[in-house]
């Protein structure tokens, strides 16, 4: 047992296990016609099997993915990118900021064409009725 | 996502060496063949979506892993096999192994007629190469194989056979300089 023969010497090591890989190779076409025709058979076999569903779903999956990507930028789902989520946010707020006083702005018009609905249809002589004036303080009328 | 035609493409370039490593790993064509249609069918089942650069990584871990959970299949069933015959059964197992050796080395289609004298050589000296490769330790085929036959780089083979690239190497190294021996004692020189 000589114990020098292990010791590696990578470059003589890979020129001789290139020959020996080059002389497999060679062996590969001498192989029996019963051997190459069943793993013929067995290739299709595992084409017949592929994972091609799966498939399908991450390229919807993708897709989604880009369009979202699309709207936010290209480094959407990046946590890093912090400018484009306070960005983002932002526009949400001032949209939400306007939402608000549009109703408010509505509220109010509503309220305005209520009272002067209220005071054109009231005859004048109604402002001096005790009992007129006690049903409108004593409950909020409900005009519709 | 490997298409359709990579998948085909890839398998029809590793079939023969998958077919080769197998044998070399349990010298019976029958189970040799069982073992690539294991690993090729766990590859399309489980990973055909993969791009097709990952391919050939994942077939040969697949391939070394099938060739593993077929030596613990054998082993379970060698045990009952000497339990039985140990109970008084008659074991006409005679030895499958070497029956299999002398018939394989028997091949007429194995060996070109035209050319015999050059033929018959290389036949001979690939017989003594594929025959010492059969009797080197398992890691150290495994490793030689994926990495220079195969041509994974050593970050892939090391991948493939859960060590580390320094064990790659070793084993590399050593099954060269065993290989190497083997052929000079023969009078073979590469």
């Amino acid at each position: 047992m000589t114990h020098e023969s292990h010791r590696p010497n990578p470059p003589q090591d890979d020129l001789l296990a290139k020959a020996m890989a080059s002389a497999l190779d060679q062996g590969m076409g001498v192989l029996p016609s019963r051997i190459t025709a069943r793993l013929a058979q067995i290739r299709e076999q595992a084409l017949a099997h592929q994972k091609q569903w799966q498939s399908a779903l991450q390229l919807a999956g993708q897709g989604t993915h880009r369009a979202i990507g699309s709207l936010f930028g290209d480094s959407f789902g990046s946590a890093t990118d912090w400018r484009r989520w306070a960005a983002s946010f932002g526009v949400l707020a001032l949209t939400a900021v306007f939402m608000f006083w549009q109703a408010q702005d509505q509220v109010e018009q509503l309220a305005s064409e209520d009272s002067a609905l209220l005071s054109e249809a009231l005859p004048p002589n109604a402002l001096l009725d005790k009992g007129f004036q006690s049903w409108v303080s004593s409950g909020t009328p409900d005009v519709q | 996502m490997a298409t359709p035609r990579e998948l085909d493409a890839f398998l029809a370039d590793v079939e023969r060496r998958a077919y080769k490593t197998a044998w070399f790993a349990v010298h019976n064509e029958e189970n040799a063949l069982d073992i690539v249609q294991d690993a090729m069918l766990k590859l399309a089942e489980s990973y055909g979506d993969r791009p097709a650069a990952e391919l050939p990584a994942l077939f040969q871990r697949i391939l070394q892993n099938t060739i593993r959970d077929f030596y613990r299949r054998s082993k379970v069933r060698n045990l009952w096999t000497t339990l039985f015959s140990a109970l008084g059964g008659h074991g006409d197992t005679d030895d499958e192994g070497d029956l299999d050796r002398i018939e394989r080395l028997r091949d007429p289609n194995s060996v070109q007629q035209e050319q015999p004298d050059a033929a018959l050589e290389q036949r001979q000296m690939l017989d003594i190469l594929e025959n010492e490769l059969a009797k080197l330790p398992a890691r150290q085929r495994e490793a030689f194989l994926m990495r220079y036959w195969e041509g994974l780089d050593t970050a892939e083979t090391a991948e493939a056979m859960g060590c580390s690239q320094g064990s790659v190497k070793t084993h590399c190294s050593r099954a060269t300089q065993s290989l190497a021996a083997a052929l000079k004692a023969k009078g073979i020189q590469l």
